[in-house]
């Protein structure tokens, strides 16, 4: 265990990024308080650069290469990772490679085509991502070229760029007393548990997930990680992906509990955030908020008056509105 | 030349200055939130300058007009300790503000709301306690029947704009706005009845006498005529404006804003449509993740106008007033269909 990282990997990261990331604000709202009963502080990661905390540990990644040996970046996603390394390549002068679903929306095309990255299409299987993007990496081998994969999640480097967002949140609400964070691979989770605890041992981690996706409640109340088999039906588009091998250490040792959200608390509080705090917040990191909400959050843990809440990303599709007549 | 302007500005009569603004930034600091300013790389390239947004959706009751509402009603309960209640005519988000500020002051509030008003705006107002009574939605009736409320319940009337006090509370925004980013060479703000303009031209203009204050309005307000000629050239009987700007469809500025929106608002006026507005919306949503409604939007629309554009080049730093952010998500203007 002495492979994993500590606070001084974080807080390298912090000043390594700095001036690339917003230090984003901290907002709360004075309607959900008195819902829950407690002071809720939302960290408001859906004004970062490219709309989600995932920025953090991509330019975390890409600012430790060794920029002579001219690297190209390759990773597989279609989501916020792909426009967070798509932006810190660039911002690095780092050629980028996206492996994307020949099925990816086009907006999410045009957004990593925007940065200046390309994109190689794969077919939507796990199987296909894998495969097409080392197909890429042996590609660029044969061309001289060092191909670098940075992982959306499962990335030392990229986990310490998460990090970062609990230093900020401690720093700006010195009372935090926890702090509750969406899961999906686990990056944020991981990164934001090692950074909180390192902090103050005594602050509770705690990880919101959807119903439909639970497993990090199944591998955290076992003590062993058991990724889903199947793909998961929610429209936390951010968080389909199970806890992964690199991240799951983070989790285990630093979260204290799970708490799950069904499909509608997570519709429910995505369209409360917009309407009682103006933010525009995508599905998954309504997940976090529809977790503060619960009944089981204020029953459970009744004596934590002080919540962080990280709103990871705000990347929504206007003309898909979950609260929209279809 | 600055001090010139600044004691011009004192001896002009106007309804407002920058003392009462002053005393008023300290009066509402307690009660109101700072609100942030965003950027957005890509608003500066499409714009062409850098661009700066006081993001007053995220105030307290969604939008600024809390200011104008809570300065008045403090004022008010300072001056009169046996004052009964409140009361206003308003599309929303003054009623809102107003029913919001009574309440914390512990005093009774009607609301005389348009009944073309968006359902959200009228639950909101009851929401903060007041009772609403509507009426048809033209200026006249507006005023006549709040009229008849004040005279029926003995409620004090608190215009939307055409009150020193709420003026004075607009005018805390600009203030905000100038301490919070350094070197504005203009302010974009979104006019109606001419509150929030009137309020932030006074701060402004005391504080920076060169800056630039630019009126954006909903195509039809005609006030850039008004402003070169020097007169209110606007049709009588008072008009609504037929725009999806639903906090900007008084078509007249009122009677203490005028003179110094006359006085101290450049006369190019930025004039936006409805199109240009809901895309500007749609920006702001997507990239600015802020929820912002169609009057908030227009001063975004405003400086992605052509005949912005072509203003000069010296006006390199522009603060846009995004005043307010109290749409119904269920019913954005991109979802809507014909």
């Amino acid at each position: 265990m002495s492979d994993l990282l500590n606070l001084s990997d974080v807080q390298l990261a912090a000043e390594r990024i700095s001036s690339y990331v917003h230090r984003t604000p901290i907002m709360t709202s004075s309607t959900l308080d008195e819902q829950v009963g407690k002071h809720l502080y939302f960290k408001c990661e859906n004004f970062q650069k490219v709309g989600a905390f995932k920025f953090r540990g991509a330019i975390n990644a890409v600012s430790q290469l060794d920029l002579e040996s001219r690297p190209v970046v390759v990773t597989h996603s279609s989501g916020n990772h792909a426009q967070a390394l798509s932006l810190a390549a660039k911002l690095k002068c780092v050629q980028a490679i996206i492996v994307m679903p020949r099925t990816a929306p086009h907006c999410k095309r045009a957004a990593v085509l925007g940065y200046g990255a390309s994109i190689v299409s794969c077919e939507p299987t796990e199987q296909s991502r894998e495969a097409t993007k080392d197909a890429e990496i042996a590609r660029l081998r044969t061309c001289g070229r060092n191909g670098e994969y940075i992982s959306t999640s499962q990335d030392a480097r990229v986990i310490a760029g998460q990090g970062t967002v609990a230093l900020e949140m401690l720093e700006d609400v010195k009372q935090l007393d926890s702090i509750i964070v969406p899961v999906g691979g686990g990056g944020l989770l991981g990164g934001v548990g090692l950074t909180a605890k390192s902090l103050n041992p005594q602050i509770k981690v705690i990880a919101a997930e959807p119903v439909n996706a639970a497993d990090c409640y199944n591998s955290v109340k076992s003590g062993q990680r058991q990724p889903l088999l199947e793909p998961p039906q929610t429209i936390a588009d951010g968080l389909r992906v199970s806890v992964g091998v690199v991240a799951w250490p983070y989790v285990k040792k630093y979260v204290d509990d799970v708490i799950l959200v069904s499909e509608q608390e997570i519709k429910d509080a995505m369209k409360l955030v917009w309407e009682r705090m103006k933010l525009v917040i995508e599905p998954s990191a309504a997940v976090a908020v529809a977790a503060a909400l619960t009944q089981q959050f204020r029953d459970q843990y009744s004596d934590l008056k002080h919540v962080g809440v990280v709103l990871s990303g705000g990347n929504v599709d206007l003309s898909k509105l979950p609260w929209a007549d279809m | 030349c600055t001090r010139r302007l600044v004691d011009a500005m004192s001896v002009a009569g106007y309804a407002a200055d920058f003392k009462a603004i002053h005393e008023a930034c300290a009066r509402l600091a307690p009660l109101i939130h700072r609100t942030p300013v965003l950027t957005s790389r890509t608003l500066d390239e499409r714009v062409g300058r850098s661009v700066f947004l006081k993001a007053e959706s995220l105030q307290k009751t969604g939008a600024f007009k809390i200011r104008g509402a809570l300065n008045a009603v403090l004022q008010l309960k300072e001056s009169n300790s046996d004052v009964r209640g409140v009361a206003t005519h308003s599309a929303g988000n003054h009623g809102q503000a107003l029913a919001a500020a009574a309440r914390k002051c512990q005093l009774s509030c009607t609301v005389v709301v348009p009944n073309t008003a968006p359902q959200a705006k009228v639950d909101a107002i009851r929401g903060y306690g007041a009772t609403v009574v509507f009426c048809d939605p033209t200026p006249q009736s507006r005023k006549a029947t709040c009229e008849r409320v004040c005279s029926e319940t003995g409620q004090v009337f608190i215009s939307p704009y055409d009150n020193n006090d709420v003026i004075a509370g607009q005018g805390t925004l600009g203030v905000e706005f100038i301490e919070q980013v350094a070197d504005l060479d203009a302010i974009v703000v979104p006019v109606s009845g001419g509150g929030l303009l009137a309020g932030v031209a006074l701060a402004a203009k005391s504080l920076k006498p060169h800056i630039k204050i630019f009126a954006a309005e909903p195509t039809g307000k005609d006030l850039e005529r008004c402003l070169r000629a020097g007169e209110r050239l606007w049709p009588e009987p008072p008009r609504a404006l037929d725009t999806i700007a639903d906090g900007l469809r008084t078509q007249q500025l009122g009677q203490l804003t005028w003179p110094i929106a006359k006085d101290l608002v450049d006369q190019t006026v930025l004039s936006v449509s409805d199109a240009e507005t809901v895309d500007a919306m749609k920006f702001v949503f997507e990239r600015m993740k802020l929820v912002v409604e169609p009057s908030g939007a227009v001063p975004v629309a405003a400086v992605l106008s052509d005949r912005f554009r072509s203003l000069s080049s010296d006006i390199r730093k522009v603060g846009l007033v995004i005043s307010g952010g109290n749409v119904s998500v269920d019913k954005l203007p991109w979802m809507r269909t014909k």
